[in-house]
């Protein structure tokens, strides 16, 4: 069988450690030694282009904590992240029941639902600020000249609808991603459990719900983990669709620390912030890989 | 078939075109404000072609602006990045794939997930905090952030690839004496042709979409990638709307066709694995 992993066959790798070496030096230039000084000076008062700074220790933290609109971007990009993710899965599942169903041009089909993920996340800003924009957007005009309103909603100027705008966009960019890992785990899934279980007389849906399902439940769980990270990280969607919205209403972590950070130059109050959502991410890291881990010995067995 | 099955399978093929069509939707927009000659700022709604479909704002984008210069300089970058990225991702893939200790390969995988998920959100401004004094050259920069960025899903890549190389030949080069690294150039890069290819598209894909990371580091406002390039056509007030419009839809189109290119070089590897196996 040539998926074997483990254990490895004697006489292979003898040596193996120097082979890590480039990935390691790497990893220290851009991440180990960055992050590290960055810690430092989110423990510092210090502003960029001075010299002065002074030991604040966790000072900096504290504001993260005590301070409304920075509580309150976190919060909203956990909840948007939330929102988008459970959307997307929605979506997805959808299609996956879909999946199983006789659609001409299948094939292509498939394909096409990838489009989205291709298109940078600039991009995909622009193009639903082309939809979603007070003046010159395509929805103001339908809901116009379809009588639905009688005058344009600017859709990015309140916190409801402009949840909404940048929510679709989100997850117009991400579903794909959704779908990639789960055509991906498609690929091994036996169809004869399947046909078994139709033929006993069990209903598509029964068939997807007890036996689809369970099987793709480690993708799905990947997907919704690296995608609410990914949408928890969310910048260029968000700042191009608005800046945060008037008063900072749509702001995350992510767009926040860019504004105390590079607009106003607070670095350590910006880096404190990206540091609070650190152990956070670190912690959803460890259960993707827990799960994929589990997955490719699934795959193996 | 019965008349439920009639209705079942309607509504299966009605779900599926609304569900064809959302991919498309922004893309329509895109493109009828692209043809609409009028499309600018302060002209009210965009109407479905009222006027007659001009090419004009397209042929501005493509011929007279910088279009093509913006995507030279991502794809510069693409490759260069790509290429460090699959130094020090290759040996990390074996070592993964074959090595006995799964503890340690496990942690090399988060690790390198760390630096995916982490690197484009919080650490980018430390690394140019870190890195100006010592490597004043700012692209060197960008290149080491964008070969870290990449390295994760080059090292997913690369060690699906090593598994499939049959075991027997790497015990084989082992016996007859070859060292890790003669195994590494050898025997298994010749096989991983393909895999390599699919990771350079993939490193070109990923310069090509980014827009925070070369925002922050860039040396010069003329150093434009296509993402800070597609900016400069929105400029406080002044939206060249159908320009705008008409560059995000040759970008999208473009980023597709190197999306598509990862897509089947990635399935002829794969191909090509299951022939010689």
């Amino acid at each position: 069988m040539q998926l074997r992993r483990r254990p490895s066959p004697s006489g292979i790798l003898k040596s193996t450690y120097y082979l890590l070496v480039p990935f390691v030096l790497l990893f220290l230039v851009t991440l180990v030694v960055p992050t590290v000084h960055m810690f430092i000076i989110s423990l510092t008062s210090r502003t960029t282009g001075s010299n002065q700074s002074s030991f604040q220790f966790i000072k900096n933290y504290v504001a993260v904590f005590s301070t409304r609109d920075i509580l309150r971007a976190l919060v909203t990009g956990v909840l948007l992240a939330l929102c988008t993710t459970t959307a997307k899965s929605i979506l997805t599942i959808t299609i996956t029941v879909l999946i199983g169903a006789e659609v001409a041009g299948k094939k292509y089909w498939h394909y096409l639902l990838l489009l989205p993920l291709s298109a940078p996340p600039s991009v995909v800003g622009l193009l639903w600020l082309g939809i979603f924009d007070d003046l010159t957007g395509v929805a103001n005009a339908l809901l116009l000249e379809s009588g639905v309103i009688q005058q344009p909603v600017g859709w990015l100027s309140h916190a409801s609808t402009g949840f909404c705008a940048i929510g679709s966009a989100m997850v117009w960019r991400g579903y794909p991603l959704f779908l990639v890992l789960i055509f991906f785990s498609l690929r091994r899934f036996p169809a004869q459990l399947y046909e078994a279980a139709c033929l006993d007389g069990a209903s598509p849906i029964m068939a997807w719900r007890h036996i689809l399902l369970p099987y793709l439940l480690p993708a799905i769980s990947v997907a919704w983990l690296l995608s609410f990270l990914l949408d928890l990280a969310e910048f260029d969607i968000i700042y191009i669709l608005g800046c945060g919205g008037p008063g900072g209403i749509f702001m995350n972590a992510l767009m926040k620390a860019y504004e105390i950070g590079i607009v106003s130059n607070r670095m350590p109050l910006a880096l404190a912030i990206g540091f609070t959502v650190v152990p956070f991410a670190l912690f959803v890291i460890f259960m993707v890989a827990g799960i994929f881990s589990r997955w490719s010995s699934q795959w193996e067995r | 078939m019965g008349a439920i099955g009639v209705v079942q399978r309607l509504a299966t093929h009605v779900v599926c075109v609304i569900l064809s069509s959302v991919p498309f939707i922004p893309l329509l927009v895109a493109a009828n404000s692209a043809l609409v000659p009028t499309a600018k700022l302060y002209a009210g709604a965009t109407v479905f072609v009222s006027t007659p479909p001009t090419l004009a704002h397209l042929r501005n984008v493509v011929c007279e602006g910088n279009i093509l210069l913006w995507m030279r300089n991502s794809l510069g970058l693409g490759l260069a990045s790509g290429a460090l990225s699959i130094v020090a991702a290759l040996p990390a893939a074996y070592f993964t794939a074959r090595s006995a200790s799964r503890s340690l390969a496990f942690h090399i995988r988060v690790t390198s997930l760390f630096s995916y998920v982490l690197l484009p959100i919080f650490l980018a401004i430390g690394v140019m905090i870190t890195l100006t004094n010592p490597i004043p050259v700012l692209l060197v920069q960008i290149l080491l952030v964008y070969a870290c960025l990449q390295m994760p899903i080059h090292i997913w890549f690369l060690e699906y690839a090593v598994l499939r190389v049959p075991v027997q030949q790497l015990e084989a080069a082992s016996l007859e004496g070859a060292h890790d690294c003669q195994i590494l150039i050898y025997v298994l890069l010749p096989q991983l042709r393909w895999p390599l290819a699919a990771c350079i598209l993939t490193g070109l894909w990923l310069a090509w979409c980014d827009y925070s990371i070369i925002c922050l580091l860039r040396h010069s406002n003329d150093f434009h990638t296509v993402t800070t390039g597609l900016m400069t056509l929105r400029v406080g007030d002044v939206y060249r709307w159908g320009e705008l419009m008409a560059a995000s839809l040759v970008l999208t189109i473009a980023s597709f066709a190197l999306f598509s290119c990862v897509a089947l070089v990635a399935k002829h590897a794969e191909e090509e694995e299951d022939v010689c196996s």
